[in-house]
């Protein structure tokens, strides 16, 4: 008794908090952040295809270039993975039956620009995206305008 | 295996009296029953100085997409994986005890052992 009693008294004075929630609270997403990176790497893939090939080309420049685009297709593919997993919930899917599609199909694209020099997967990319992103803010009840930044 | 989470005896309220013990109030219902909201935990952080994590413990780590939020969560697995530069390192996979929380509880991904702040050792108030 007497021992619970102090525990109590020391439990009271936990001040920091931990969160067992189901997941992250921020509830902030936006399939701009994914878009942001996809263009980043077209931007790369096109760049690195008029560096011409890759004898000619300055060795530094040229590895810089192709660590840019794999970088930011990689950071694609991750963006566009919390918002399909986390955002996304069961009922989406009542609207959306080819949403699992949508997303593996992007997921994909995001491989094959990191992989390749692939300026059509770059844009096929961009275009899965706008794809998402219409899906996305319909969900929300929202007309949010898709662009881009170049 | 040790699924719960023993109270607090006078050790580990003397261990907290000399700052050795971490005080954290959870929040959220994702660790009943083992732990419910309003639970206190006693975190040791310590623990992971000498040793890794190992599957179900119960740890307090920073979550990694928001490193100001502290997660409370059971190890699922501990994976010994290599960065992208070919250096060694572990990673575990945190999991809520409470299933029924829905298919979104599992979705923050592999956690770095840096962002791991210590291990649950014992609760003053489940």
């Amino acid at each position: 008794m007497f021992q619970e009693a102090i525990a109590q008294l020391i439990a009271k004075t936990a001040v920091e908090t931990v969160s067992a929630h189901c997941d992250g609270p921020c509830g902030v997403y936006d399939p701009a952040s994914a878009r942001i990176a996809a263009e980043a790497a077209l931007s790369m893939t096109k760049k690195i295809i008029d560096l011409g090939p890759a004898d000619s080309a300055d060795h530094n420049t040229y590895g810089r270039f192709v660590a840019i685009k794999e970088q930011q297709a990689h950071l694609a593919k991750e963006e566009l993975l919390i918002l399909w997993t986390d955002y996304f919930k069961p009922e989406h899917l009542d609207e959306y039956p080819d949403l699992h599609e949508k997303f593996w199909n992007a997921a994909k694209l995001c491989s094959a620009v990191k992989q390749g020099v692939d300026v059509d997967a770059a844009n096929d990319l961009m275009a899965a995206i706008e794809d998402i992103h219409n899906v996305y803010w319909a969900t929300k009840g929202r007309d949010v305008a898709y662009y881009v930044a170049t | 295996m040790e699924r719960d989470v023993p109270r607090s005896g006078w050790r580990e309220m003397a261990l907290w009296l000399v700052g050795r013990r971490r005080l954290f109030r959870v929040t959220g219902d994702s660790m009943t029953p083992t732990l419910s909201p309003g639970a206190v935990v006693m975190l040791d952080q310590r623990a992971y100085r000498s040793r890794s994590p190992r599957a179900d413990e119960i740890v307090v780590a920073r979550h990694p997409r928001h490193t100001v939020l502290q997660i409370v969560k059971r190890v699922a697995a501990v994976i010994e994986s290599r960065t992208e530069s070919g250096a060694p390192g572990t990673v575990l996979i945190l999991a809520s005890d409470n299933v029924a929380a829905g298919a979104d509880s599992r979705t923050f991904g592999p956690v770095a052992l840096d962002l791991v702040l210590g291990k649950v050792v014992s609760c003053l108030r489940r």
